[in-house]
């Protein structure tokens, strides 16, 4: 079993995630071998269970109170932007003039 | 003393610290030393904090853990110093905060002396798809130390720090553990905060370390365990006083001895070193009793859906805009997503983001995700049962010793088989740990121990019992010795 290039690229796509024409294949049969070794779980017959979708441990998370704990740094997080200027992001433009 | 200190353990080293044998200052310079002449031939170390580390053993220390150096896998957030999860996604970042288990330590009075190489995002299971190269297996360095905390495996067991901070998502603290004849602990989930801890997959990912022997565990788990504001999944479970609980008698513990460990390509000298091992408990006082998992096989499947699904949606935040790589020359902000993430990504991690992709996808959401969800809830189900029957469960932490680098390269799926034993005990979030057990042709071999949640202490306190009976913690690569 494999995917075909174009379910692949459907995923990249969905993933944002630029692939080579290489990738692609090699993903295509890879991704196939793996979906097929875990449709054994697909096909098995299981008793009725609630899916524990919020994790391990059925216990709420705790909460905090709604209230500023510590001062923002702005500053600090926006140093590892890859480019930023006057306090913001900088990206492609969105819109076109 | 040159020659001496790596041989001890945190324990053997907090008694010459408190007997003034030694300095903070002398260990530092000692273990610096060890990872300047041994770790070009095993590559564990991606960043080392050696000029940070003089100066903090030269200020007086308190703390359970005063004076003890320590590495720290490069997953874990240190402020001001390098944190790649060996990426390239992340070669620059330089965190503004400490992760709460660093922070932990460092109010333990530990050093730190630098970070440990792993696998991509804590994804794989030899340590080959760090964009740093592959960490080479002191016992045998053409052979892997197991992942994806290979890196601080491997510095423990060539003695270039006493101790390290690991993370275990599906295996990642115990498999390097066992190939690299270490002792590793995976606490139950909640039990450490994941605070600062870059997430891989937020369900299954926990914090645990790597060390010589069960008693060292006990004394960086009561020094990091807890709840922490920062991290809602964290838990409020009372930490007990691992160190003092280790002495508690093994005689009438019961021990599940499962059956499905037996199962999928067990190498027979590794089952016949768990037999020995497991006898060895049996004329400490455990009594061993035959238990059964029988949905153990789907472990692996569930595993390999909702990691990679949680871990598509956790790997999103890396968008080439806020942090971490960006691509350059794009046209539109598409373009910018899309390449910064084909570029920053490796193979490993991308093939994990697609799997996602795939199966929280519009029509395969419910056949894939939630089914694995209600398998997992039942997985768990079937843990609690047998745990409620006897005090920890046991067998071979892999299905072999450690393997040749390069050697499941081509095949993901036979690298992922690799956890068969692991996996299943993140999804049920128990704690468990591997403690070595052996060789087979000079390659250790891990026992795994299995406990109910929040029930490290007998776990560790069997593990220190086992200890206090065999020999297999004291041994060293002897080109490390």
């Amino acid at each position: 079993m494999s995917l075909s290039d174009e379910d692949v690229r459907r995923m990249a796509r969905l993933a944002r995630l630029a692939l080579d024409d290489g990738e692609v294949t090699r993903f295509g049969d890879e991704l196939g071998r793996i979906l097929a070794f875990v449709d054994a779980l697909r096909v098995a017959v299981l008793e009725e269970a609630p899916a524990a979708l919020s994790g391990p441990w059925a216990r709420t998370p705790f909460l905090r109170d709604d209230r500023v704990e510590e001062a923002g740094h702005p500053e600090l997080y926006q140093a590892q932007a890859p480019e930023s200027r006057d306090g913001y992001y900088l990206v492609p433009r969105v819109i076109e003039p | 003393m040159r020659g001496e200190w790596h041989a001890r353990d945190v324990r053997g080293l907090l008694d010459a610290l408190a007997r003034g044998e030694v300095t903070p200052a002398v260990l530092v310079e000692h273990f610096l030393e060890r990872i300047a002449e041994h770790d070009p031939a095993l590559n564990c170390f991606v960043t080392r904090t050696a000029e940070e580390a003089r100066r903090r053993a030269a200020r007086p220390l308190a703390g359970a853990l005063a004076g003890i150096p320590l590495a720290h896998k490069d997953i874990f957030c240190t402020a001001g110093v390098r944190t790649t999860c060996a990426s390239r996604m992340l070669s620059d970042f330089v965190p503004p905060y400490d992760a709460t288990v660093v922070r932990r330590l460092d109010e333990a009075g530990a050093i730190v002396l630098g970070k440990t190489n792993m696998d991509e995002f804590a994804m794989g299971s030899s340590n080959e798809t760090s964009v740093f190269g592959p960490v080479r297996n002191p016992w045998d360095p053409e052979r892997v130390p197991g992942g994806s905390s290979g890196g601080s495996a491997a510095a423990v067991a060539a003695g270039l720090v006493p101790a390290a901070s690991g993370t275990d998502t599906g295996g990642s603290v115990r498999q390097p553990a066992a190939f690299c004849g270490l002792s590793g602990l995976k606490p139950t989930y909640g039990r450490l905060s994941r605070y600062g801890m870059i997430a891989f997959a937020s369900s299954l990912d926990q914090a645990g370390f790597l060390a010589r022997t069960a008693e060292d565990l006990a004394r960086l788990l009561v020094v990091t365990a807890g709840a922490d504001a920062r991290d809602a999944t964290s838990s409020p479970e009372a930490v007990v006083d691992y160190p003092a609980a280790l002495e508690a008698p093994i005689r009438g513990r019961t021990i599940g001895v499962v059956k499905e460990f037996r199962d999928a390509g067990l190498d027979p000298r590794v089952a016949r070193l768990a037999d020995e091992a497991l006898a060895v408990l049996e004329r400490c006082g455990a009594r061993l009793v035959d238990v059964s998992l029988p949905r153990l096989g789907l472990a692996v499947p569930i595993y390999y859906i909702l990691a990679p699904a949680e871990c598509s949606a956790n790997l999103a935040r890396y968008d080439g805009v806020r942090y971490g790589h960006r691509a350059h020359d794009v046209a539109s902000l598409e373009e910018l997503y899309a390449r910064s993430r084909g570029e920053g990504f490796g193979p490993e991690v991308k093939r994990r983001i697609m799997i996602g992709t795939y199966v929280l996808s519009h029509g395969y959401y419910d056949a894939y995700y939630l089914k694995a969800e209600r398998a997992r809830a039942l997985l768990q189900k079937d843990f609690l049962r047998v745990l409620a029957e006897v005090d920890v469960l046991a067998g071979p932490t892999t299905p072999t010793v450690a393997f040749r680098i390069g050697e499941k390269n081509d095949d993901p799926l036979t690298m992922y088989l690799n956890d068969i034993y692991t996996n299943a005990v993140n999804l049920a979030g128990l704690p468990a740990l591997s403690i070595p057990m052996g060789f087979v042709d000079g390659l250790p071999a891990g026992l795994q121990l299995i406990g109910a949640p929040f029930a490290e202490a007998p776990l560790l306190s069997v593990a220190h019992r086992y200890q206090q009976a065999t020999e297999w913690h004291r041994a060293r690569p002897p080109r490390f010795a």
